[in-house]
């Protein structure tokens, strides 16, 4: 079960912390669903192996997370609809470049991760905890890790959080927040690109609509942790928990399919409804506008 | 930030959409399609290859131009309400169940009796966002959304199981009884009263927005919610208001999908309605009268691309990407110079970049 809640946690964790390079630098990607969607559909394209799936998963979610900031912040562009119309382009163009590369609208294999072998469980882990686990859970850990660290203890993730916080000290510093911002949002594209390539690898195929909400989760899960990395990752942890309960109750036909797939949402509702508005209210508008 | 207002504003969007249209499909046809001419005369004729095709097409403007309403007037009042999608399937399910509900109520009283439960159906979706706006400050971005990703499956679970027309080929509720259907004006063509309800809507929220003191106010609000607060415009119980009055009127769209066009609800019916409104809203520039001939637009992308896949080798699904691209060119506000993308550098700008929520 731990096995399980992690492996569906994980996504959701690697998203929400690139996206919250975003959220704090003072702007909600509301882009993570087709950011992710983007880094799965490239992962199948272009690789050949997992070395190349997961770096055309990160490059393509790196050229569109900066071609949505252009459109956004040099193009001023509503944020919000930006992203929206980004998602809409993605489900799109995903499809009809399937159609046209593949020849079919659906499941495509992924050839890098036929015939994947499990990681080598390591040094101190119990038996089950990471059995099965397919290469993706290690690329996903490790850049995890990295974004908590860059995220707390650089120079840029403090000039992230200063963008957000106080951005006209950073300007006044010489640092123009619009970079900062663009940066944040490059973050998070090869996040969720990576994300993205690691649902393929786990599945062993592209399938449309393969990021199945955990874009919006992850954002939910950013909202959540209140722009901080411990309730980002409590509530990944969460939302985790809730997959694998879906999955479980599914699995076991306790409840109808569809109360499965309605239950993470259903549940993030609950929590972000009853919740305390995070601590943005007055900084930059949004929340006034929310409000 | 909102898109720019007024009818010069909307014929800029407007032509910039059409060239969108055109450009894609002078690139995309000659990529990818072995008979680029074909698709492109079918897509252009799309809806108006005959009169009972253009007034098909005008239905469906009226319901699409409802839900755009009801988009616009949230956007402009600073409620981002995303939850379009869920509130039209709620709208239309909540409407078959009141219509066959009553099946001997007389028919004037059970269709308007099923439009309040559409209406009513949509505000149920809506409601959480409403209540967590107000009550907790909570993001009404993510509450709409995330209430109408919940409540689709459970529609879809309602209609597939306890309340299915097992005689039915279709996923689907029983046929509501023909009477309280919407009569077609134009009969083959599936023109309804659909029109009137959707004239009626965007007269009426024009009407406020312009001219009574609450539109003004929730449009101060959407341009400064700071300052109307200070000035006492806008109470604490306007966004929840708006949400509400959003969420009616794609409930209300739903409604009408049931009493004009299908007459039972299908499963997945709302499809990308609630998206496609904002996309209307938008080129409309966010302004109710203008959302007529967005929809227009709109549905002439979907009934042209459905044409285009039908007699050439184009997907269908190149017309869900076209729509994004209508979507976000109309959002655009500066058109940057190529030496600005390539040269281009800027001082630091306190404030720059960021969406404060005004115009």
């Amino acid at each position: 079960m731990m096995g399980t809640v992690f492996a569906a946690m994980l996504p959701v964790l690697a998203t929400a912390l690139g996206g919250l390079f975003t959220e704090a630098s003072g702007i909600l990607n509301i882009a993570l669903e087709g950011l992710l969607t983007v880094g799965a559909f490239a992962s199948v394209a272009a690789g050949t192996g997992y070395t190349s799936a997961f770096a055309a998963a990160a490059a393509a979610g790196l050229l569109f997370a900066s071609l949505l900031a252009f459109v956004t912040f040099r193009m001023k562009a509503d944020p919000f609809v930006a992203a929206l119309a980004f998602n809409l382009a993605v489900q799109g163009g995903c499809s009809v470049l399937s159609e046209h590369l593949f020849g079919t609208k659906g499941v495509v294999p992924a050839f890098f991760a036929a015939g994947a072998s499990s990681v080598a469980r390591p040094t101190g882990f119990s038996q089950g905890f990471l059995d099965g686990f397919k290469p993706g859970v290690p690329v996903l850990v490790v850049l995890s890790a990295l974004l908590v660290v860059v995220f707390t203890r650089t120079v840029f993730g403090l000039r992230v959080r200063a963008a957000g916080g106080n951005e006209d000290a950073l300007a006044a510093g010489g640092i123009d927040p619009v970079h900062v911002r663009f940066a944040a949002y490059a973050v998070s594209g090869v996040a969720a690109g990576l994300a993205g390539a690691y649902l393929v690898s786990d599945i062993g195929a592209w399938v449309p609509g393969i990021a199945a909400g955990r874009g919006w989760t992850a954002l939910v899960a950013v909202y959540l942790g209140r722009k901080s990395v411990a309730g980002t990752v409590a509530a990944s942890i969460g939302f985790g928990l809730a997959f694998a309960l879906a999955d479980a109750a599914q699995g076991f036909a306790v409840i109808p399919g569809e109360f499965s797939i309605a239950l993470p949402y259903a549940l993030a509702v609950i929590v972000a409804a009853t919740g305390r508005a995070s601590d943005r209210l007055g900084r930059d508008g949004r929340n006034e506008r929310g409000a | 930030m909102r898109p720019g207002t007024g009818i010069a504003s909307f014929a800029k969007r407007f032509a910039l959409s059409v060239a969108t249209v055109v450009a894609f499909f002078a690139l995309y046809g000659t990529l990818a399609s072995g008979e680029p001419a074909a698709a492109l005369v079918a897509f252009v004729r799309g809806p108006f290859s005959s009169v009972s095709s253009a007034l098909t097409a005008l239905e469906r403007c009226a319901t699409l131009s409802i839900c755009a309403v009801g988009v616009a007037w949230a956007f402009r009042s600073g409620q981002y309400n995303l939850g379009g999608e869920g509130q039209v399937y709620a709208g239309a399910f909540s409407a078959a169940l009141a219509a066959l509900s009553f099946p001997s109520m007389p028919a004037p009283f059970a269709s308007v009796l099923a439009l309040a439960a559409g209406a009513s159906g949509g505000i149920l979706v809506a409601g959480p966002a409403a209540l967590a706006a107000t009550r907790r400050g909570t993001d009404v971005l993510l509450v709409t959304f995330l209430s109408s990703q919940a409540v689709i499956p459970l529609i879809d679970w309602g209609i597939a199981s306890p309340f299915r027309d097992v005689e039915s080929y279709l996923v689907a509720t029983p046929a509501i009884a023909s009477a309280f259907r919407f009569a077609r004006l134009a009969p083959p063509a599936a023109l309804t009263a659909t029109v009137g309800i959707a004239l009626a809507v965007v007269a009426a929220v024009s009407f406020r927005m312009l001219c009574t003191r609450r539109g003004f106010a929730e449009t101060t609000f959407g341009r400064n919610p700071a300052f109307a607060r200070s000035v006492g415009l806008a109470g604490p119980l306007l966004p929840a208001r708006v949400l509400v009055m959003s969420g009616s009127l794609h409930g209300l769209a739903g409604a009408c999908l049931v009493l004009a066009s299908e007459g039972r609800a299908i499963r997945g019916m709302s499809g990308g309605l609630g998206w496609n409104a904002i996309g209307a809203a938008m080129l409309a520039g966010l302004d109710p009268a203008m959302c007529l001939p967005s929809s227009l637009f709109f549905v002439w992308l979907d009934m042209g691309a459905r044409n285009a896949s039908m007699v050439s080798d184009l997907s269908y699904d190149a017309g869900t990407f076209l729509k994004a691209l209508v979507i976000l060119f109309a959002t655009i506000r500066v058109w940057p110079s190529v030496p600005a993308i390539v040269f281009g550098r800027r001082k630091a700008v306190p404030g720059d970049g960021i969406d404060r929520g005004g115009a």
